[in-house]
């Protein structure tokens, strides 16, 4: 390989080991965040079973009295609608759609993002 | 008898009225139907958090970014971009697409209405493309057909300015096919995105060959192809990686 295509490839691996460990630490900035909002969500569900099993109120007297809850449900469907529940699976979809664009050119990618040059299939 | 005339007024009467509802249905139940889609279309379109939100380099990347030149882009436009429908004035379509077209359009020359589907995320697409790359589209589709599709994509962004039609491209064997020097003369800085092999046959090392955009289909191929053009931009010679590609060999025997 000529000096020159081995310069070019490194360029190539450096900002593609960039862009996947970006896409990791912001999904798993976004898992956090999901895992944070669920937990939340389940502990204030359990208080608010727990009230709605002791009163004969309405459930939307209940919501209100449980703001916790109604705060977390609120956020989650939020989330939802903006779309975090593809950025927690940003990283490895990220990994494979690039595997599968680099595959034509002889090339592979690991979990780093780092470079693996295949073989030429011989006939 | 006079209950029998009142019995018949109401049952006709309740057979208009039905027959109005049932009317009235028929004409909003698919418009309604085509404006939940198109809404459904811009939720899944914009909803994902797809590509790095912002451009960060590092001090290495940056660098390296100075010491190279700026890229060209060479876009296609049918089957890669968008897929069009032709529907003539008089004639009765078949087989027409039950998806919200984007843009349509009426064309005297060619004495039809064309409706334009734009591929998914090409709106984010050729956001991102355009802070890399300079963008110049090669079509092998007439002006008159090419240049309101590219206006409307374009959306006075102005970054689809650079356009070349059917007359820049060369004729082999009743196939069309482009030479990319005209949209850049050094080689070495040039990229033509493409679905079509025998079009890109000119600068086989020069190509992507991206997957024809069939109207209706789950696709994310030019979210796909983003981190691979990010990367690209920092090689000083793009052929260093696109001459790899194994799909053009057949053309180079």
């Amino acid at each position: 390989m000529e000096d020159t295509d081995q310069e070019d490839l490194l360029a190539f691996e450096r900002r593609l080991a960039e862009v996947v460990n970006t896409e990791k630490r912001s999904s798993l900035r976004w898992r956090f965040v999901l895992g944070a909002i669920f937990a939340c969500s389940a502990i204030s569900a359990c208080h608010w079973v727990r009230d709605a099993k002791e009163s004969e109120s309405v459930v939307f007297q209940i919501l209100s009295s449980q703001s916790a809850f109604a705060f977390s449900l609120a956020t989650i469907c939020l989330l939802i609608f903006y779309g975090f529940n593809h950025a927690t699976k940003q990283d490895p979809s990220i990994l494979r759609d690039t595997q599968e664009m680099l595959s034509p050119f002889r090339l592979n990618i690991d979990n780093q993002g780092r470079l693996i040059l295949l073989p030429r299939q011989t006939e | 008898m006079q209950l029998k005339s009142e019995f018949l007024i109401i049952y006709v009467f309740g057979l208009a009225t039905m027959g109005l509802m049932m009317g009235i249905a028929c004409v909003v139940i698919p418009r309604l139907w085509f404006f939940l889609e198109k809404v459904y279309r811009v939720f899944v379109e914009y909803t994902p958090i797809i590509y790095l939100s912002e451009d960060r380099l590092s001090p290495v990347s940056k660098s390296r970014l100075s010491l190279v030149a700026r890229k060209t882009l060479v876009l296609d436009m049918d089957n890669t971009m968008i897929t069009s429908w032709f529907i003539k004035r008089g004639k009765k379509p078949k087989n027409i697409p039950r998806i919200a077209h984007d843009f349509k359009f009426y064309l005297p020359a060619y004495g039809a209405t064309i409706y334009v589907y734009k591929r998914p995320y090409l709106d984010h697409f050729l956001d991102r493309v355009s802070k890399w790359y300079d963008l110049t589209v090669f079509t092998s589709g007439a002006e008159i057909y090419a240049s309101p599709i590219l206006d409307f994509l374009d959306r006075g962004r102005g970054i689809l300015n650079s356009r070349l039609y059917r007359q820049h491209c060369i004729e082999q064997f009743g196939k069309w096919s482009k030479s990319v020097l005209l949209a850049c003369p050094d080689l070495s800085n040039v990229v033509l995105l493409d679905n079509s092999s025998t079009e890109c046959s000119f600068n086989a090392e020069n190509a992507i060959l991206i997957k024809s955009y069939e109207i209706g289909c789950r696709d994310e191929a030019l979210i796909n192809l983003l981190p691979f053009l990010d990367a690209l931009r920092f090689m000083k010679d793009v052929r260093s990686m696109l001459k790899r590609c194994t799909r053009f060999e057949s053309f180079a025997q």
